[in-house]
């Protein structure tokens, strides 16, 4: 019988914090007073964030392995599980008003955002493959819900059960990899299944399904096309903290378990070939199929969710260039999802500012004019288009520069050059939307600004002053991500 | 012929025929029993590997560790079907259907 | 004994299969998974898992069934309301696509020279295997922290449910 001290008690604290406080959520929720906006559950819910982001700063360190080896506390994690609280805090605050307007201020609302955080840092920081089992479901089944929440409004319910039809296909898929890989090697453990002498071609199929398994829950293409559909249908806040924190989330499972278990130092490195050939082919799949399926949108949520699609096609080709090896090409790729994570966040803040009464202020056309009547909302909107381009001085440029440089190293030219020529293309339709807000009248009534929202301008603010940081000054970011990279060994 | 291979090609059948059933079917609910059946298939090579693993002294250890990791997969396929089966409760009540091709709302 | 036993319960396991995925009446579905996890239960205890067997007998067909038949009777529906099912063509496809996932696993297995082929001697297992006591000490031993993270899963499961399937605010 293995022992547990203060180390595991710890190690709890990242993703206990947010359940502590979905638990206090929960409570308190009957005794607050009907139809007023539920700003305490906010702030409870803000400060669980807040105590699992202290915690990160207190276990950041050496890389140590607390619960029998399945949970691992690295630089890698908690590099990852800082964008995850951010955004997860982010949305928790910033959303009170546009939920009370949706009807959906409720504390299941509070609490699923909290729990669904919960999964994704249990995710990031899984060192075994039973843990990132249940971090994923963990994560899943809250996000179905989320997405279904305004279940009153025929969209997003259908986007809850298409997100949900997938994801659970997507789980087998997971569950059927694991169990391969675990036949092959008699191991679940990531660090233990690089050491072991397998069977290959068991433990190659085993990577494929689980590979396929991954490429669903990251809408990696050709398992994209939940991806539309859940984020137009889904709230607006749901759709932010979906396409920053699930993706954050998903990428650091992915990214661990290719590089410590199946990565280039493991006993049997024709397994790793198996990997960069699948991936190579989604990323160059995502990248064409996102930015050329978002040239048509004219609704803003569904574009953004093509671009998602782009954006992890961009985020693999950093998989494919680091092949497994603790190098600059992992790091980049790490660098690039924590970038996406926030300015992907920023978007869907502004939607759900500009939105009123649950109806989402979603197509493109709608713009017109922003620029003159909301000049904060639009000024934001903007940067945050510039960076998903990837134009400087922001963040998005940083982290396409960094993959594209180590895919270029590491001898990928075709599917650099391919990321390059997408790039250029994605330009049009970022542009499209500012020319709109900064060149043309309004055609409609635009909403004016509700004072009680100050949170949700204070976190707009927030996530682009972090957009811009890390686009200027991006050199200590790149260390950490390096650091987070050099970790996993 | 109660044999490893012979365990793992069975679990191999179910888990295709579960995804030919989400594929191929037009009701939810049975999509979701289709799901079910994968997640099976899952399990029965898990035990099976389980089994192998604990008769090998290297990595007797081990033996256990499909066992339990069934046991979290029933969790999660309990989980899984209270939420879905909520979700189409909610998509029955707005829609009066159980066909995801007449879910046309989300398009383009 | 044992090989009559397996193949029984693999035949079990497959036509029931078979049937849950082409039944066009849900219930005819449901009941066929009754059938199939009473196959794999038997399945499952001559792979030595007592414990998991039971478990299977009484989360799967003691609770899941029971919400999917639930759901079913809930739902009540009619003939026109069962999905519209799609033509030849379509399900070609799918069944092309199952026997590819199927070969992606069984190629592997067959074609692999190790002694991949029998089990273990059962005297090589540890006694009691796959007993409650045996499984019990690794969830709450070397599988603690993943045997407790269900607890967050079974709350937002919980409130997901709840929050999606009731009728008013």
């Amino acid at each position: 019988m293995p022992t547990f001290g203060t180390a595991e008690l710890l190690s709890l604290l990242p993703f206990g914090c947010p359940l502590l406080g979905a638990l206090v959520v929960l409570l308190m929720d009957p005794f607050l007073v009907k139809d007023r906006p539920k700003l305490p559950l906010a702030y409870v819910g803000l400060a669980s964030m807040l105590c699992a982001w202290a915690s990160l700063g207190f276990l950041w360190g050496d890389r140590t392995v607390a619960w029998s080896g399945a949970l691992a506390i690295d630089r890698f994690g908690l590099f990852l599980s800082f964008a995850i609280i951010t955004v997860g805090a982010l949305t928790v605050f910033a959303t009170t008003e546009y939920a009370r307007q949706a009807g959906i201020d409720c504390g299941e609302y509070y609490a699923l955002l909290l729990t669904a955080t919960s999964g994704m840092v249990l995710l990031a920081m899984a060192n075994d493959l039973l843990l990132v089992f249940l971090g994923i479901e963990v994560m899943s089944i809250s996000v179905y819900a989320l997405a279904g929440i305004t279940r009153t409004r025929q969209r997003s319910i259908e986007a809850a059960m298409k997100y949900f039809l997938l994801g659970a296909f997507a789980t087998a898929f997971v569950l059927y990899g694991i169990a391969l890989i675990y036949g092959a090697t008699g191991e679940i453990r990531l660090d233990r299944i690089a050491h072991h002498m397998a069977n290959t071609s068991l433990l190659a199929a085993g990577l494929t399904f689980l590979v396929i398994g991954f490429g669903f829950k990251v809408g990696a293409a050709p398992f994209h096309m939940w991806t539309p559909d859940a984020y137009e249908g889904a709230p607006a806040s749901v759709t932010g903290f979906m396409a920053a924190g699930v993706k954050a989330a998903g990428f650091a499972a992915f990214l661990r378990v290719l590089v410590v278990a199946f990565g280039a130092g493991a006993s049997s490195p024709e397994v790793s070939v198996v990997w960069t050939d699948l991936l190579w082919l989604a990323s160059a799949g995502s990248m064409l199929l996102g930015n050329l399926a978002a040239l048509a949108q004219t609704n803003l949520k569904r574009m953004l969710a093509w671009s998602s699609v782009a954006h992890t096609g961009y985020a693999l080709l950093g998989i494919v260039a680091g092949e497994g090896r603790v190098g600059a090409g992992s790091a980049a790729a790490l660098f690039y999802v924590f970038g996406y994570s926030f300015m992907t966040l920023g978007p869907f803040l502004v939607i759900a500012l500009l939105s009123r009464n649950g109806e989402d202020f979603e197509t493109i056309d709608d713009l017109a004019g922003l620029g003159q009547r909301r000049p904060l909302a639009a000024g934001a909107l903007s940067l945050f288009l510039l960076s998903l381009a990837g134009l400087p001085p922001t963040v998005g440029f940083v982290g396409k520069l960094y993959v594209f440089r180590s895919a270029f190293d590491g001898g990928w030219i075709y599917l650099t050059v391919l990321g390059v020529v997408t790039t250029l293309l994605s330009v049009y339709y970022y542009l499209r939307p500012i020319v709109l807000m900064y060149m043309r009248d309004a055609r409609r009534e635009l909403p004016v600004a509700v004072p009680a929202d100050w949170t949700t301008h204070f976190a707009i603010g927030l996530t682009a002053a972090a957009v811009l940081l890390l686009g200027l000054t991006p050199s200590g970011y790149l260390d950490a991500a390096l650091a987070g990279v050099l970790s996993l060994r | 012929m109660f044999t490893l291979s012979n365990c793992i090609v069975l679990s191999a059948l179910l888990f295709a025929i579960g995804a030919y059933g989400v594929v191929a079917r037009r009701n939810i609910l049975v999509m979701l029993m289709s799901v079910e059946l994968m997640l099976n298939a899952g399990n029965l090579a898990l035990i099976a590997f389980s089994r192998y693993h604990a008769s090998i002294p290297s990595s007797a250890a081990n033996g256990l560790t499909g066992h339990v990791f069934v046991l979290m997969t029933m969790v999660v396929a309990a989980a899984e079907v209270a939420v879905g089966l909520a979700i189409l409760i909610a998509l029955f009540r707005n829609r009066q259907t159980v066909d995801p091709g007449e879910l046309d709302l989300l398009k383009g | 004994m044992t090989d009559l036993l397996f193949l029984l319960a693999s035949a079990v396991c497959l036509v029931s299969a078979l049937a849950v995925v082409t039944r066009k009446n849900p219930i005819y579905s449901a009941l066929s998974l009754v059938s199939f996890f009473g196959g794999l239960a038997v399945l499952f205890l001559l792979l030595r898992a007592p414990f998991v067997a039971a478990m299977q007998l009484i989360v799967y067909a003691g609770a899941i069934l029971v919400l999917f038949l639930f759901v079913i009777m809930l739902l009540s529906l009619k003939e026109e309301e069962l999905g519209k099912e799609k033509g030849g063509r379509f399900k070609l496809f799918a069944a092309g696509l199952a026997v590819v996932l199927a070969l992606l696993v069984i190629l592997p297995v067959l074609g692999s020279e190790t002694a991949r082929d029998d089990f273990g001697p059962e005297s090589a297992l540890a006694p009691r295997f796959g007993s409650a006591e045996h499984v019990g000490m690794g969830l709450f031993g070397n599988f603690a922290l993943a045997f407790e993270s269900t607890s967050i899963l079974i709350l937002a499961a919980m409130m997901g449910a709840v929050v999606i399937a009731k009728k008013r605010v």
